[in-house]
């Protein structure tokens, strides 16, 4: 530290930097970085982010990782425990467990994409639009909303999957259209804080095209608490899932996941707990990841350090 | 106050509206013909005319909508497709079960969550704090059915403390009543109470930074009467807000609950509506559990107007 005149300099270079003092020296930190920073110094959320990594990766290579045919039994050999045939036992069937489970992520990871993307789909473009006129298209927009927040998430989504028949995709729709509400409140509620930005208005007062304002101005802004909202809403996604699946209204058997397999386990958990304990462990985890996931990118992005 | 009430139950009325068009509306998202498909396979011609006439699908939408929402105002929701009793009785028999689960696990909740956040606030990141944090962080993660078999394990199969499944009327024996339901209102009411803790564990500590708490403690009040009648009243809004959505999850919830403990409640019946395609049921289910969601809301709303005093002048 001798003749180099960078931002440390200027504010004294006191060697304990922390927080909000390095916001100040790094005035040309890009937001993007400054994520980085802050949340890689959150170890839980880094955890987390690396267990739904390993997650994801499990779930893509499922085929070629589970040690053996899921759906192979072995009559001669049923509800084993851990170790005595194969790493997590084997259930009623002699089927592995292990391999049953390797193949459920692949489920699990898809049927949050799935329940995610309807989500969005229909809770984007209206929050946009509601945010951005307002007015009356906003009041409609909003008091449909309100309705659909009004039902029981589990109860509505247990009355389209009745309608539409049981199986995964229409669960996983159920799902998307129950938690679409949250996402568009939560667009909605972006765009009315940056409607009124200086930015919004000079954009506005040089002629551009309302859609183009909102692609390219207003929905960047909306993006990272969005993002939040993803990783919040992927863990109820795979809780709702999991308790579709169980009551027998989501996957389709010989498929299972998680959720089924907790329902399979639960008819034996006397003799066998483990059968019990391998599915609901990997329910929690998951959903825990996503949560923590969900609340360490909240942390980062705000605009103040916080120490909560 | 009144008239805060009045404009409350004023709102709820187009929010009604828009619930009974979406509920009646399930019938547009059955694959293909809704008679046909409803009937179940191999039906006759007959089955499929009567659910036809049971439905009235012949007249307009907006007539079957008229027809189908005077009924339900007047608590008729038609009659089931397949038992042939009215929707209404149905639910009725069901409903107070449900309901008596649900307020179980939400005493469950406030008696766990309270104490646990107003502690873990108090004594801010001692070892207390970080226990209820880690305990409330599992608490929402872990799915109540999961839950729901650990207890079973545990406190009803390895030690018989509780009765593992099955539910006891009121009726024949109040004291196996209450037994049968304690392990249900904990599994479901957990995560509630993981809510509670750490909802009023955050406000708690934003308004112990307030200046009239600070001004009562330096008066030398005491420690648990500035908690008690100062804070906690501050404190508990947003946590009332939290409550009154865990109402609509708690409903949800129930349905997994009741099927695994054998309890004969909304969720129980809505499960068996499913698998029959029961339409009328079904949307008799979603309507009345609805209902519930609504009006524990608006007593929410009603709860802010007490706790706080500014928004009555709204």
């Amino acid at each position: 530290m001798t003749d180099v005149i960078g931002p440390e300099t200027l504010v004294g270079g006191s060697s304990a930097m922390v927080g909000a003092d390095r916001q100040l020296l790094h005035p040309s930190e890009s937001p993007s970085r400054r994520f980085l920073r802050r949340f890689t110094a959150n170890k839980a959320a880094v955890i987390a982010a690396a267990y739904l990594v390993v997650l994801a990766l499990i779930a893509i290579l499922a085929p070629w990782i589970a040690p053996r045919d899921p759906n192979a039994q072995d009559l001669a050999n049923v509800m084993a425990g851990p170790f005595d045939g194969g790493v997590m036992g084997t259930d009623q069937l002699g089927r592995d467990v292990l391999s049953r489970m390797i193949l459920a992520s692949r489920i699990a990871v898809v049927a949050v994409l799935q329940a995610v993307a309807v989500g969005l789909a229909l809770g984007v473009v209206p929050g946009l639009v509601a945010g951005y006129f307002g007015g009356r298209v906003d009041r409609l927009i909003m008091r449909v909303n309100d309705a659909i927040m009004s039902f029981p998430p589990l109860i509505l989504a247990i009355a389209i999957v009745g309608v539409l028949g049981a199986s995964l995709t229409n669960a996983m729709v159920a799902i998307g259209i129950v938690f679409a509400p949250t996402f568009l409140r939560l667009v909605r509620a972006s765009v009315l804080s940056v409607r009124e930005e200086t930015f919004i208005a000079a954009a506005r007062a040089t002629g551009t095209p309302s859609h183009r304002i909102v692609r390219r101005h207003v929905l960047p802004n909306v993006l990272s608490p969005l993002l939040v909202q993803i990783s919040l809403t992927s863990g109820f996604a795979m809780l709702a899932e999991a308790s579709l699946s169980f009551l027998g209204l989501g996957v389709q058997p010989p498929e299972s996941s998680w959720g089924s397999m907790l329902a399979n386990g639960f008819r034996v958990m006397e003799s066998q707990p483990w059968l019990v304990v391998f599915p609901g462990a990997a329910i929690g985890l998951t959903v825990l990841a996503f949560n923590v996931l969900g609340d360490g990118a909240r942390d980062a992005i705000g605009r103040e350090v916080r120490s909560e | 106050m009144l008239r805060m009430l009045w404009s409350r139950l004023l709102g709820v009325i187009p929010l009604l509206f828009i619930v009974t068009v979406i509920v009646f509306g399930l019938i547009f998202l059955v694959p293909g013909d809704p008679a046909v498909t409803l009937a179940g396979e191999n039906a006759t011609e007959e089955r499929i005319d009567e659910v036809r006439s049971n439905l009235g699908l012949d007249d307009p939408v907006v007539v079957q909508y008229g027809r189908w929402v005077g009924d339900a105002v007047q608590g008729d929701f038609g009659t089931s497709l397949f038992s042939s009793a009215k929707v209404t009785d149905l639910v009725g028999g069901r409903f107070t079960t449900t309901i008596v689960l649900t307020a179980g696990a939400l005493v469950f909740a406030l008696a766990v969550g309270v104490p646990a956040g107003v502690l873990a606030a108090s004594k801010r990141g001692s070892w207390v704090d970080r226990l209820v944090t880690l305990g409330a962080t599992t608490g929402v993660a872990l799915p109540s059915y999961f839950l729901a078999m650990l207890l079973i394990l545990f406190l009803a199969i390895r030690n018989s403390w509780l009765p593992a499944t099955g539910y006891v009327p009121f009726g024949d024996d109040p004291a196996e009543w209450a037994k049968s339901l304690v392990l249900p209102s904990i599994a479901l009411g957990s995560s509630g109470a993981a809510v509670t803790a750490r909802q009023l564990r955050s406000s708690l500590i934003d308004v112990f930074a307030q200046d009239y708490v600070r001004t009562a403690r330096a008066k030398g009040m005491r420690s648990h009467t500035v908690v008690l009648k100062h804070a906690l009243k501050n404190a508990a809004i947003p946590v009332v807000t939290v409550l009154g959505l865990q109402i609509s999850f708690l409903l949800g919830g129930t349905v997994v609950i009741e099927q695994i403990f054998g309890i004969p409640g909304l969720g129980q019946l809505a499960i068996t509506a499913v698998t029959e395609g029961d339409l009328p049921l079904i949307q008799g289910i979603v309507v009345v559990a609805t209902l519930v969601v609504i009006g524990v809301n608006l007593i929410v709303d009603l709860m802010y107007g007490y706790l706080n005093p500014k928004v009555r002048a709204r």
